[in-house]
């Protein structure tokens, strides 16, 4: 088939934001939808990940929100008469997705695959495959072998010595991926290698730790052109994922001869790979005292660092790579940023972009904050600066993280790579040490280390000098532009970074030259959420660049401002003018300056869709004076102090569990006494229920309260009654500031304690009587009115013996607002926007038809499941809390709700079983409760196990089970250990239980994880899986266009 | 830092009214009895890297070099990367200087080998500001000087009165080697894997190199190719080329007008279809001038490693697109071009004129630099080209 006659594409997503994997294909997909368009062509789109602006109905042609597995693929391949797939866009899942999918007979007959074929997949992805390209070539890499069993992993050992590192064939982000540094610890880390690959392969490599790293973005076209789009440098050696590693681009310490060496090899092995078309990378390793230079690996498809790479050079790659993927040549396509020229060209810049990563290793007590070959960060931000030493400031600045101290016990030494390492050598620079000494400390380049000590210097920064202002020097703010060209040609898109430096200028000139943007006009500052971190990813990217459009379409200029290079915000088509600036006071204040008039009626700022960000900001913009768009502070300040908010209650006659306030040890023993247990200490001005617990005596609460002190700096912690046993809800909708309309109403599978963002959630409510869910909208309206909410808002409410308790409440759209959007096929961040700028939300809403009892337009069922990282971090006991863990989210959506709940299961990866084994193991209080989902399982035919005391009761219950003993216990090779390992157990549930019982329920937990047997951590959950398996059996289920789920006719 | 690195205080004029106070290094002491200027055409260069190549290349002789690189000197100083045996650039404008080299193949820091040249060096400028004036207002002349040792009127007058302007001036006989040489490959750091694979001959091409300001990467590749490479004065008469060049001719880059270079041009003109010739930036546009075309200033030049040409076939492009290492002001003018003569290279972004051939007379050229030297090894193939015709008739009877 030639691409003429493609007419219609199928894109892959790459499914929930996991460790690995963030929004950066969201960003891919979303150029690659809008460049087949372009092409003329019919869009066909799927991805399991509802928070995305990608799977917006608007975006593609029809758009499965549905599971990314071959199965479903195939029948959306068949039922939307699909020409071509284009599988580079949705990271290692895609590329695997349609590896699965040319395995299976008959799937992509007639299907052509574009952007890269399956052999050049295979060539890349297979390591061995891709060693024999890069050797005929005469590249060097790293002595190696691949093995398949224990025994040739010794005999490699034995022939290279140690360290050497372990690395599973077809794996994303250096899962599985760890050093053995002596023999004892061969064995161990072997076996697990092998589990993690799917195909039972393992790479085995001499190491090059401590080498220089380098990657190459590479794009190539039909004709054979290719060419390099930027060149990045890890500061952390070789043995720090890239992904956690600290980057710079351009790379710094290479010579022309060197770089060209490298660049030429790049291309070559590009070529002999064969990515036909579309972008790719290539790793490199570089010896730092004899230029040795090792290939590492090359992905044949656009990643995180092409979305780094397209925010640091301007130079969209996505977008191109999907233009060639339909045959298009370079040549053909217009540069976004000149106009005027061609996409044939390498992008040359003249600042230098340093990205950081961010860690929640907080989140996972027990995980050791420890980088290594396997990626561990969840999100990254990205800053430009005129210097290095600028754009490392910024960086760091756009963390929003507590400047850490480093003289803290807690710190690990400098020596070992870890999260908290930018600050700490930033720290130790300042403090005296000399650039050399931290380099040869850190292994970083001389260079880098250099650099940082002169900007500290010569711009008196003293240790922690976590402001932007460098005051001292009282240094004007300029804001070149982001052109690709080093200013060599006109640029039309207006992508600004801003620069404090201290450069000679003729200012009058540089005004002339560079205009800044006019004053008049209608305008709005949006204010993006910084970097993804665990309680604020992509849904919040998906709420700014909606109001964008939204706000564009209503004359509105608008400027966003973000530090996430992952985004579709960071995106310059997303607004009229975007900032890559980290969302830090100074750097805001700058911006506001530069753009708003203070007098001018219709300029505002937007805060209200960025997530928790920008409203730790409302304060001072008022003080400043700028009009926040929307709930003004008075609004915002009125839901986040929690004593306020409770009168606000009160004064309407709604609920909300007994709280105190508690600043010592002392005042928290007290509250203990007046509330009774249990009870949940939180810690204030924190997302995501950081540092958040339940607890059940005074012991629990002297443990607690310490650390919830200082996460919260200074602030007062709050004690609340913790509600046992309430069904959660969270309930989103959009005010006037007189008139409010509720879009949905959602009930959260997993009951309150269990955080909001880490539950399942079903839209419409199921558990509870119609006049219930009646009775939290109104609640929630009434809320949003005597607060004068204007845009978005959101309630959560927990329901207890028929009572309504009002957990928390937020002025801004929720974490939960794309779901939603998707599931009743409202605009509502459209709307949101609009009655912020005043519209009547009765007119507004008028299509917005939520049947009776906020059921879904459509009629069918719509599920959230979260999706964790556990197996990411070691020694951390993958149970669900009040503190939220979860990174993603995928939505099942059907007309029934075993069907969406099943879809929900197996796009969150949860394969669950027909038949086979059901391994129980409870804590006491859930015993009773458990039974009827026991009986389930066993209607659904099958065989009931548990582990000895769940057995025991069970078997008294009249339930025919086996009994089988706890890891550690009994017979070795018949021990719950064996059975999971052997497969003999096809589902676990166990709830964690607490103290001693906890401890065997982590070892069950850890070791379901490790041998990818599902597990359930709560009876809810069970009752749901049951749900799901009874509709698998029935095997009714299809997938779903959301245009067609959300329409009442069908 | 010590006395020989505090910079001084100096003073930037551009001939179109640009006056800026910068600090920077240089030998700005008294020469009979005037204060001592630096100065030349003021042309930005885009490249990220490279820069002891660039300054080593004898095309930049009376240019000062404004590099747009956020940093410069990062690497530092190593005598294997240089293209000559000295800088020829008059001197250096930069954003961010590295005062420490850091690389396994460093000998010194940039600065004190540009010290040591006699070139001066400025930092801490904006360099995008200074490129985007350039950009607007074209390549110009401009001088630096020690501050407050004269007025800027002063400076504007001496800058009329000692710098030349580009139009018109003849440079290659500043720069070109005054005796003819045999080349030898001082065999030094080469990191490129050699894709192709020897031919088997009878003897050698040879091939005369024109210096009009050679760069010694270009017959580096042509020895590495297997030729035996003699470097020949730019003023050589056709006898000598002939003589010399058995088998081809190449001329070389260099610096000046080529409107400036009658005399070569008339050579050129009578080895015209007696041996292949080749040529490379001012070889191309001698060759342009010998086959009866001509050629005319640009604004501002295109230097950098990060051009981008396009392939023409019969007068359409053929798709094909090089990355390309370029550093000229003066271009060919397509619609002097004689019949016979066939457009093979436009640049992408402006359309100039990147490369001609004239079948017939066994002579092709490019305006941008396939030696590379800094910059991409994308067009390296006219080389293997180049030696693949004049090998013709050396191949080994097998
Ligand atoms: N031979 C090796 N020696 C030391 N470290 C290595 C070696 N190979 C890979 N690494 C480290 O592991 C990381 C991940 O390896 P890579 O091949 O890029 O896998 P992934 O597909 O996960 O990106 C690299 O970024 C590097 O830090
Ligand atoms: N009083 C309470 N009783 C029971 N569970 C609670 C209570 N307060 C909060 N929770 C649980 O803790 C989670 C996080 O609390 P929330 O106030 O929503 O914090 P966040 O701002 O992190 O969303 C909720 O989703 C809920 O499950
Ligand atoms: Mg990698
Ligand atoms: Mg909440």
């Amino acid at each position: 088939m030639s691409h003429e006659d493609i007419k219609t594409v199928l894109i892959l997503g790459s499914g929930p934001i996991v460790i690995g994997q963030a929004c950066e294909f969201d960003y891919s997909g979303t150029q690659a939808c809008l460049a087949l368009k372009e092409e003329g062509k019919r869009v066909v789109l799927v991805n399991s990940n509802p928070a995305t602006i990608m799977t917006d109905p608007g975006i593609a042609d029809r758009t499965f929100v549905e599971p990314l597995d071959p199965l479903t693929v195939v029948q959306i391949i068949k039922a939307e008469g699909i020409d071509a797939v284009l599988p580079t866009m949705g990271g290692q899942t895609a590329l695997n997705l349609i590896l699965s999918l040319s395995k299976i007979p008959g799937a992509l007959e007639g299907v052509k695959v574009i952007g890269a074929n399956l052999k050049a997949i295979h060539l890349a992805e297979d390591r061995r495959a891709f060693r024999e390209v890069v050797e005929s070539l005469k590249c060097e890499v790293p002595r190696s072998n691949i093995i398949r069993s224990v025994e040739e992993c010794e005999a490699f050992a034995n022939e290279v010595g140690y360290p050497f590192i372990l690395r599973p064939s077809f794996t994303l982000a250096g899962t599985g991926q760890s050093f053995v540094f002596h023999a004892e610890e061969l064995k161990e880390k072997c076996v697990v290698a092998l589990t993690e690959s799917p195909i039972g392969e393992v790479l085995v490599e001499e190491s090059v730790l401590g080498w220089k790293e380098f990657e190459l973005e590479v794009m190539r076209d039909p004709l054979d052109n290719a060419i390099v789009v930027c060149s990045i440098e890890n500061l952390d050696p070789m043995g720090v994922h890239t992904g956690d590693s600290i980057t710079v681009a351009p790379a710094q310490t290479l010579t022309d001869k060197e770089y060209q060496a490298m660049r030429r090899d790049a291309l070559r092995i590009v070529k002999k790979v064969g990515v036909e078309t579309g972008g790719c990378n290539v790793q490199f390793a570089v010896h730092p005292q004899t230029g040795r230079r090792v290939v590492i690996e090359m992905n044949p498809r656009v990643s995180r660092s092409s979305a780094l790479a397209s925010k640091a050079t301007g130079f969209p790659i996505a977008y191109v790579a999907t233009k060639l993927a339909l045959g298009k040549n370079l040549s053909d396509i217009d540069n976004q940023v000149t106009k005027i020229t061609k996409a044939c060209f390498e992008p040359t810049i003249d600042y230098v972009a340093v990205k950081i990563p961010r860690w929640d290793f907080e989140k996972f007590s027990g995980a050791t904050d420890q980088l290594l070959p396997q990626m561990q960060s969840v999100g990254e931000v990205l800053a430009i600066g005129s210097s290095f030493g600028e754009a490392y400031h910024k960086a760091l600045n756009s963390l929003e993280q507590k400047w850490p101290s480093s003289d803290s016990k807690s710190m690990p030494p400098l020596k070992e790579a870890h999260s908290k390492r930018g600050f700490q050598i930033w720290d130790t620079l300042a403090k005296g040490a000399t650039a050399d000494e931290v380099a040869s400390v850190t292994g970083w380049d001389p260079w880098f280390t250099r650099e940082i000590k002169q900007f500290i210097q010569e711009n008196n920064l003293h240790p922690k000098a976590n402001v932007l202002s460098l005051e001292k020097k009282n240094n004007k703010t300029h804001y070149p532009m982001i052109d690709t060209c080093s200013g060599e040609m006109p640029a039309v898109t207006p992508f600004y970074y801003s620069t404090r430096d201290n450069l000679v200028r003729d200012e009058k000139l540089f005004d002339k030259l560079f205009p800044s943007p006019l004053k008049g006009g209608k305008k709005v500052v949006i204010l993006g959420s910084g970097p993804n971190r665990i309680g604020q990813g992509v849904e919040f990217d998906y709420c700014c660049v909606h109001a964008s459009r939204t706000l564009q379409r209503l004359g509105f200029e608008t400027i966003m401002v973000n530090c996430n290079p992952e985004t579709v915000s960071t995106d310059p088509r997303s607004s009229t003018r975007l900032y890559l600036e980290p969302l830090h006071a100074d750097s805001v204040k700058d911006i506001l300056e530069r753009e708003l008039d203070l007098k001018a009626d219709n300029h505002f700022v937007l805060l209200q869709t960025g997530g928790q960000t920008p409203l730790k900001l409302s304060k001072k913009i008022e003080e400043w004076g700028y009009k926040i768009l929307g709930s003004t502070q008075e609004t915002i300040d009125l839901f986040e102090d929690r004593s306020r908010f409770a009168k606000l209650l009160e004064s309407l006659n709604i609920q909300y569990p007994p709280f105190r306030v508690a600043q010592s040890k002392e005042e928290a023993l007290r509250a203990a006494k007046e509330l009774g247990f249990p009870l949940l200490v939180r810690p204030s001005y924190v997302l995501g229920g950081r540092g958040m617990r339940i607890c059940e005596t005074d012991v629990d609460v002297e443990e607690t309260i310490e650390e919830a002190l200082d996460v919260s700096e200074q602030h007062p912690v709050f004690i609340d009654k913790f509600l046992v046993g309430a069904v959660e809800f969270d309930v989103d909708g959009i005010c006037d500031g007189k008139k409010a309309w509720i879009g949905g109403v959602m009930e959260h599978v997993e009951e309150a304690g269990i955080h909001s963002g880490d539950s399942a959630c079903v839209i419409p409510p199921f558990r509870l009587p119609p006049s219930k869910i009646d009775e939290m909208a109104g609640i929630a309206k009434k809320i949003a009115i005597q607060s004068h909410t204007q845009g978005l808002f959101n309630v959560q409410m927990a329901v207890v013996n028929d009572q309504v308790f009002v957990i928390e409440g937020n002025p801004r759209a929720s974490r939960t607002i794309p779901f939603l959007a998707k599931a009743t096929g409202y605009p509502l961040i459209d709307w949101g926007m609009r009655a912020a700028l005043g519209e009547n939300v009765s007119e507004l809403t008028k299509e917005g038809n939520i049947p009776g009892n906020y059921r879904l337009p459509g009629h069918g069922f719509a599920v959230k499941m979260p999706v964790f990282p556990f197996s990411k971090f070691k020694g951390f006991d993958p149970i669900l809390g009040p503190e939220m863990r979860s990174t993603g989210e995928v939505m099942g959506v059907d007309k029934g709700a075993g069907a969406a709940f099943a879809k929900a299961f197996l796009g969150a990866g949860i394969s669950l079983p027909t038949y086979g084994r059901v391994l129980f193991s409870l804590r006491d209080s859930d015993k009773t409760k458990a039974l009827n989902i026991v009986r389930l399982f066993e209607m659904l035919g099958f065989e009931i196990a548990g582990t000895p005391g769940t057995a025991e009761y069970l078997k008294r219950a009249g339930v025919e089970v086996v009994s089988i003993s706890k890891i550690g216990q009994g017979n070795k090779d018949e021990n719950l250990l064996a059975c999971i390992r052997d497969q003999k157990i096809q589902l676990i549930v166990n709830t964690p239980g607490t103290r001693g019982s906890l401890k065997d329920g982590m070892s069950i937990r850890q070791a379901a994880l490790r041998f990818r047997v599902p597990l359930l951590s709560t009876l809810s959950g069970a009752e749901m899986a049951c749900l799901a398996i009874k509709a698998i059996k029935k095997g009714d289920i299809r997938p779903m266009a959301l245009q067609d789920f959300v329409s009442p006719s069908t | 830092m010590n006395d020989f690195l505090r910079p001084q205080a100096l003073r930037l004029v551009l001939e179109k009214g640009l006056f800026l106070d910068v600090e920077g290094w240089g030998d700005f002491s008294k020469f009979n009895g005037l204060p001592r200027v630096y100065g030349g055409e003021f042309v930005f260069c885009t490249s990220m890297t490279g820069i002891e190549e660039s300054l080593t290349d004898p095309s930049y002789y009376k240019q000062v070099l404004v590099t747009t690189v956020a940093h410069v000197g990062n690497t530092g100083f190593t005598n294997e990367d240089v293209e000559s045996h000295q800088i020829w650039a008059e001197g250096l404008v930069v954003r961010h200087l590295s005062h420490q080299a850091s690389s396994w193949r460093a000998q010194e820091a940039l600065l004190s080998w540009i010290i040591r040249e006699k070139k001066f060096l400025i930092h801490k400028i904006d360099t995008r500001m200074l490129t985007v004036y350039l950009r607007t207002e074209g390549s110009q002349r401009g001088i630096v000087f020690e501050r407050g040792s004269m007025t800027d009127a002063e400076a504007l007058s001496r800058l009329n009165e000692e710098i030349p302007s580009m139009q018109n001036l003849e440079l290659l006989s500043k720069v070109t080697s005054k005796k003819t040489e045999i080349f030898e490959d001082k065999n030094i750091y080469w990191p490129q894997h050699e894709d192709r694979q020897q031919k088997q001959l009878k003897s050698s091409p040879r091939v005369a190199v024109l210096d009009f300001g050679v760069k010694t990467n270009t017959p580096r590749i042509l020895a590495r190719l297997g030729c035996e490479v003699t470097i020949l004065p730019a003023h050589s008469t056709a006898e000598e080329m002939l003589e010399v060049g058995k088998e081809g001719i190449f001329l070389s880059n260099g610096p000046g007008d080529p409107e400036a270079t009658k005399k070569v041009v008339e050579e050129l003109k009578k080895v015209l279809g007696k041996r292949p010739l080749f040529g490379i930036c001012m070889g191309h546009q001698l060759i342009a001038h010998a086959l009866g075309a001509k050629t005319y200033k640009l604004k501002f030049g295109h230097r950098g490693i990060h051009h981008p040409v396009m392939r023409f076939e019969n007068g359409k492009p053929s798709g094909k697109t090089l990355i390309t290492s370029q550093n000229h002001g003066f271009a060919v003018d397509e619609k002097t071009l004689p019949a016979g003569v066939e457009v093979t290279f436009r640049h992408a972004n402006d359309g100039t004129n990147e490369g001609i051939c004239a079948k017939a007379l066994r002579c092709s050229s490019v305006q941008f630099h396939p030696e590379a030297a800094p910059g991409p090894f994308d067009a390296l193939f006219f080389f293997e080209e180049f030696v693949d015709l004049i090998s013709e008739g050396l191949h080994r009877e097998s």
